[in-house]
């Protein structure tokens, strides 16, 4: 559990480094066109059932109207009672713009999905050896989330800067709801996360 | 902006909506050492008396909307104490753990529970630790040795040491008690009871000569038999969603089985 920890570290400093680099840099200058592979934005997570912090590379596509992340997260056990290390994919869509004066916009609803795979031995994602088929129909490594959230943009002199938030569930909490609403009510089953993304290319 | 800085992060941590993880170990104060204090209750409110009578019941596992009614059937029944048998919640997730205690709290008498083999999935083991206690327990009431056991022995890939029959066979020696009632989740006679301690379990309860029943869940269907021909009863009840509990009456060596539909 020690190397999740260094793992994660690393993503952070990574974040940091590129976010300096990419600050300290003349943007008079002009800049070719990134390769494909090159980030639009890094990402900074709190919370969104992924971990306690995630860190990860965003690309916008569809012409802006929606993005894709990759987000590397983790829980210690100080905090989450045992050290839990995911990665996620996630897809965003940004349906409704707002400008908000020359420099900020607003994107009062969000609305995405994202998939988290919670890494080690201990989160099976097939049903093991040991178990007759059909045993367990779930898989305890990979989680399917839906949300709603929302986003500004803030252009500053020189960089741009998004704040974001969501709120949402997955499918194992999706089906206990839906088999008990007389019981669970759907504030029981959503939960939230909160973060910043900076780009990289403005 | 620090201020602003410091309220922002207080608002996020204080607000129960953000989750770090669903398989987070997160028990808040209140919710933890259950059975401890279902214990210390039981010790301070039943008194001395000839007959104990519990209400067996289990498999609550997403079945939240029946558990709410069962509380409501069972706090009209005067029982001592209610024995929750295992698969607590489904998937093993922190917030199950929750749901399901927010409702057996509404219980007018203590209850205890014991780890079921859903339970164990994911961090569900130590969500169950940290809410309920140790996985195996016991407890003396009025004559009578209450020994609560983890039986899920595919979890562990039936490693040899799940059930601990070393630590049952330590339960059920002793002159402390007169009579010995052992319950766990995965009765010995299913397949997901390590076959190779099948044997082993049913011969400690019978050498014991204080064990006269055997309590279980698990096969989310009411059962009530004599599997070793030994005269122990095995008595097995069914999941929530089948909207039935068990009323176990026990006296000197004697019992009795009562079925409540609600």
């Amino acid at each position: 559990m020690k190397k999740n920890y260094k793992l994660f570290a690393i993503a952070i400093a990574l974040f940091c480094f590129v976010t300096s680099i990419t600050l300290a840099q003349d943007s008079t200058a002009a800049k070719p066109r990134p390769k494909w592979y090159i980030p639009d934005a890094l990402d900074l997570q709190y919370a969104g059932s992924i971990g306690f912090l995630s860190a990860g590379a965003g690309y916008d596509i569809i012409h802006k109207k929606a993005s894709i992340d990759i987000l590397f997260g983790y829980l210690p056990r100080a905090i989450g009672g045992n050290d839990i290390s995911t990665i996620t994919l996630k897809f965003t869509a940004l349906p409704w713009k707002i400008r908000a004066g020359d420099n900020t916009t607003i994107y009062p609803v969000t609305v995405g999905t994202f998939f988290s795979y919670t890494m080690g031995e201990k989160y099976s994602s097939d049903l093991p050896s040991w178990y007759p088929d059909g045993y367990y129909w779930w898989s305890e490594a990979v989680r399917v989330n839906i949300f709603v959230g929302g986003k500004v943009r803030h252009k500053f002199s020189k960089n741009i800067w998004e704040a974001y938030y969501e709120v949402g569930t997955n499918e194992l909490k999706l089906v206990s709801y839906v088999q008990n609403t007389g019981y669970l009510t759907v504030w029981d089953i959503l939960h939230a996360g909160a973060g910043v993304r900076f780009y990289l290319n403005p | 902006m620090r201020p602003l800085l410091f309220s922002f992060i207080f608002i996020l941590t204080g607000c129960s909506l953000f989750e770090y993880h669903p398989y987070e170990v997160i028990v808040p104060d209140d919710e933890q050492d259950l059975n401890a204090k279902a214990i210390q209750a039981i010790q301070a409110t039943i008194p001395q008396k000839d007959t104990l009578t519990l209400i067996l019941m289990g498999d609550t596992q997403r079945f939240y909307d029946d558990v709410d009614d069962f509380v409501t059937s069972a706090n009209t029944y005067a029982a001592d104490f209610v024995v929750l048998n295992g698969d607590i919640t489904d998937f093993g997730i922190n917030d199950e753990f929750h749901w399901v205690h927010s409702i057996m709290k509404k219980l007018n008498k203590p209850y205890l529970a014991v780890i079921g083999n859903h339970d164990v999935s994911g961090n569900g083991e130590l969500v169950f630790e940290k809410m309920y206690g140790s996985l195996n327990y016991s407890f003396i009431k009025n004559g009578f040795k209450f020994i609560f056991l983890n039986t899920n022995s595919r979890e562990y890939r039936f490693n040899g040491h799940v059930p601990d029959t070393t630590w049952l066979k330590d339960q059920l020696t002793g002159d402390d008690f007169s009579h010995g009632v052992v319950s766990s989740h995965v009765p010995p006679f299913d397949n997901d009871f390590d076959p190779a301690l099948e044997n082993a379990y049913a011969r400690i309860l019978r050498h014991s000569n204080k064990v006269n029943v055997s309590l279980h869940g698990h096969l989310h269907s009411y059962s009530n038999s004599q599997p070793y021909d030994d005269g122990i009863q095995y008595i097995v009840s069914t999941s929530m969603d089948q909207r039935m509990y068990l009323i176990l009456k026990l006296w000197d060596d004697k019992f009795s089985v009562k079925e409540v539909y609600y």
